[in-house]
């Protein structure tokens, strides 16, 4: 029984304690913070490229694409509806993006998608502003301007199909907190989500010329808008359906830039898309995929010899059916795309083959495999090298309790004399340590979990004491905010770690302590 | 004829001291009975500590035997020596050796505590407390069992390191020079309270270097260049 209560009793009376609690304290928040943050950011970096890519994604990693993707669809819905469940193409090119009104250009990645399947097959959907909250009226076709208009109470109102879509958007999500702010806000042309052009003389609606009528371009958020830095909000300083000019460079089927040199398309702002990877946001445009393949000269071309070139597709997305194991619908795509080009072998051009036989069949997985399993060599090495920092606490426990075994060799020698054993003596020592460990553990686990709850909170804080504090810059990591999620299993293997640990860096000074001869520690005062 | 509880054969005991050997016990034959207050003589320096330790089973002699109730002290494994120093033996220090973050009443509980496992505490807590409380009351300090060691006079604490060498009611006191750091005045009144426990029934074993004190005692033996050489009787 006196080994808990000394316990106890040292623990409430010896101060210098305190800093072995305090070491491990910090040390459990700090591994925490580094592992939480490292995992979060590795868990994201998953989620995003799974959510912005697709299960499978056949590529073949050049701007002249591969051609024959569509009738590669129809044969996988063919030969494997049980695991194919939306098949799209997508081609990726480059080009400069000008803002009418503006004037100002950006370098930007053009996406051409075909928006219904896109957003099929991922995330794609759920990144889009104007879309979430006047769900239906993003298209990529030709569509003129929305007006705001006015009623006879000079109340500003959207065009009806806005206006109804919002509706059905604040009644399903009454809680909105962005929507209310909205409505707060004065001086806006009107009370709601997003920038639109006044018709001032009286009805909402679509309106414009001939020439206004143009094809829609979804922007990366980054690009056109401007970040609000207190909030992290976006202010919208264009209005839906702005003209923005897309200049591309269509290239022949040998990578040369084709006789007209660049082209210049005029698109309407369609939507802009946050999909919070950084590396997308500020780069990609997504214009409809038929018109880009026109554009690029990479629908069917007119041959010399009176034959067509074959429509090309940069990529196809892949989604599989629920339950299906990715791996295995990765092979079984795989298997048939080599006996589909087989196939075709003696019945297209050599340079189309080649083209085909360049293409891989990938898993998003094994997309990304590289940088994922960079970040994750990284994760398990920033962690383990914090572990071993964290041995300093270890030693500083150890140190500690041997200078209270120093100081307290004569109560020791007293202890040992009224009959208590050397295991006994040295056990409070370890259940000592043992207690350091569980409430330096409690305590790191608690600040560490409420750090990284509010490390954005904290950053924002940071910055606006000075702008050069900022931390975690998304133009570096990817994300606009510092991934803030615990994982309570990961916790408590932490904490489990430091109270072993904590008990043994106790367990030497606890042996010493053992050991004290009682006669030779009271023969003097 | 009383019956012996303990009883050293030829005890030796030197100390190495780098290459001097210092022999300070050479063949200490003494035995004690029950019910007996027996006072060591010695001058200091002359091994009584040495002896006194050895005979409460704290230390190990180079040769000899201390038989306790019948049982050689050191034939037993550590643990058994352990038990016994526990619950047979009461040791008093020249300097209290009381633990300076606990009460008197907790110094005073302390053997208990260790004579008892952690489960079965709770059940016996409250009778270990009134028990040490009457001991506490025995030795007068009643009420000053909230106290802490540093803030008694010199007497107190060794009223207070009495009474926890009582605690598991030993069969045998060793007192260690009791008096040794106190005043002529307050030494007496300690010297009282181990003869009236004495009275009692109390096997004790004093050392001390006055005779004075010794004359507290029923039989008084001298230590001398590390042999008994007188056992005396006194009134
Ligand atoms: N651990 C030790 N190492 C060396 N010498 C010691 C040790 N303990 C005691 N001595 C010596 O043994 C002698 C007897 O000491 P002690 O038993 O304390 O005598 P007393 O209690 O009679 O004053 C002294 O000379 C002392 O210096
Ligand atoms: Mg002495």
């Amino acid at each position: 029984m006196y080994k808990l209560f000394l316990t106890l009793r040292y623990l409430r009376k010896r101060r210098i304690a305190v800093f072995a609690v305090i070491s491990v304290w910090l040390c459990v928040a700090m591994v925490i913070i580094v592992g939480s943050v490292m995992g979060g950011f590795l868990d994201t970096l998953k989620e995003r490229s799974r959510g912005l890519l697709s299960d499978i994604v056949i590529d073949n990693k050049t701007l002249q694409g591969f051609p024959y993707y569509q009738d590669f669809i129809e044969r996988l819905h063919e030969t494997m509806p049980d695991i194919v469940e939306t098949a799209t193409p997508v081609i990726y090119n480059y080009g400069i993006l000008r803002v009418e009104s503006s004037s100002f250009t950006k370098p930007v990645r053009i996406v051409g998608i075909r928006l219904d399947e896109y957003r099929a097959v991922n995330d794609f959907g759920n990144s889009l502003f104007y879309d979430k909250y006047y769900r239906g009226t993003t298209t990529l076709g030709e569509q003129y301007k929305p007006f705001i208009g006015f009623d006879e109470l000079d109340t500003p109102i959207l065009p009806l199909d806005h206006e109804a879509a919002l509706k059905k958007y604040s009644l399903a999500h009454p809680d909105d907190e962005q929507l209310k702010e909205w409505k707060r806000l004065p001086n806006r042309r009107f009370p709601g989500p997003g920038t639109f052009d006044v018709n001032f003389d009286g009805e909402p609606g679509y309106f414009g010329n001939e020439r206004d009528k143009a094809p829609g371009v979804i922007v990366g958020c980054n690009i056109i808008n401007e970040r609000i830095p207190e909030t992290g909000a976006y202010d919208r300083v264009y209005r839906r359906g702005d003209k923005m000019i897309l200049t591309i460079l269509p290239l022949t089927l040998s990578g040369k830039v084709g006789i007209e040199g660049a082209t210049t398309v005029v698109t309407r702002l369609a939507d802009d898309s946050r999909t919070r990877v950084f590396e997308i946001d500020d780069v990609c445009c997504y214009v409809d995929f038929k018109r880009l393949q026109d554009w690029l000269l990479m629908s069917p071309q007119l041959l010399e010899d009176g034959g067509k070139t074959p429509a090309r597709a940069s990529q196809l997305l892949i989604s599989l059916k629920p339950g299906v194991d990715i791996v295995e619908g990765r092979k079984r795509i795989g298997t048939e795309w080599e006996k589909f080009r087989d196939l075709l072998s003696d019945r297209v051009s050599r340079f189309d083959y080649r083209l085909m036989q360049m293409v891989d069949v990938q898993t998003w997985e094994e997309m990304q495999i590289q940088f994922i399993a960079a970040v994750e060599k990284e994760r398990i090495l920033v962690t383990a090298l914090f572990g071993v920092i964290s041995l300093v606490a270890v030693v500083l426990i150890g140190c500690i309790f041997w200078m209270i075994v120093v100081q307290k060799t004569r109560d020791i020698g007293i202890i040992k004399s009224i009959g208590a054993s050397a295991q006994g003596v040295a056990m409070i020592f370890v259940s000592f340590g043992i207690a350091v460990g569980v409430l330096g553990a409690i305590l790191g686990a608690v600040s560490g979990a409420v750090f990284v709850w509010y490390i954005n909170d904290i950053q924002n804080w940071l910055v606006s004491l000075d702008k050069d504090l900022r931390v975690w810059s998304p133009d570096v990591y990817s994300f606009d905010s510092i991934p803030n999620v615990v994982k309570l299993d990961e916790v408590l293997v932490i904490c489990a770690i430091a109270i072993v640990a904590s008990g043994i860096g106790a367990l030497i000074p606890a042996i010493i302590a053992g050991r004290v001869w009682p006669v030779k520690a009271l023969r003097y005062e | 004829m009383s019956k012996v509880l303990l009883r050293a054969n030829n005890v030796q005991k030197r100390y190495q001291m780098g290459k001097a050997t210092l022999e300070v016990l050479h063949g200490v034959s003494v035995s004690i009975n029950a019910g007996e207050f027996l006072a060591i003589r010695g001058a200091s320096g002359s091994g009584k500590s040495t002896l006194m330790h050895i005979l409460g089973a704290l230390d190990i002699p180079d040769a000899g035997s201390v038989v306790y109730d019948g049982v050689d002290l050191f034939s037993l494994s550590n643990r058994e020596r352990e038990r016994i120093r526990c619950l047979q033996i009461g040791f008093i220090f020249q300097f209290y050796h009381l633990l300076p973050e606990l009460t008197v009443l907790e110094n005073v509980l302390l053997p208990r505590m260790v004579a008892e496992g952690v489960l079965s505490w709770p059940s016996l807590k409250g009778k270990a407390r009134e028990k040490a409380y009457e001991i506490v009351d025995l030795v007068g300090l009643k009420n000053r069992a909230s106290h802490r060691p540093t803030e008694l006079s010199g007497g107190e604490r060794q009223r207070a390191a009495i009474a926890r060498a009582l605690v598991n009611s030993p069969r045998l006191l060793l007192a260690d020079e009791p008096t040794g750091n106190l005043d002529r005045r307050t030494g007496k009144g300690i010297l009282d309270l181990l003869a009236g426990l004495n009275d009692q029934g109390q096997t004790i074993v004093m050392v001390t270097h006055d005779a004075q004190s010794a004359s507290y005692a029923h039989r008084c033996v001298s230590l001398k260049d590390g042999q008994i050489t007188k056992d005396l009787d006194t009134d």
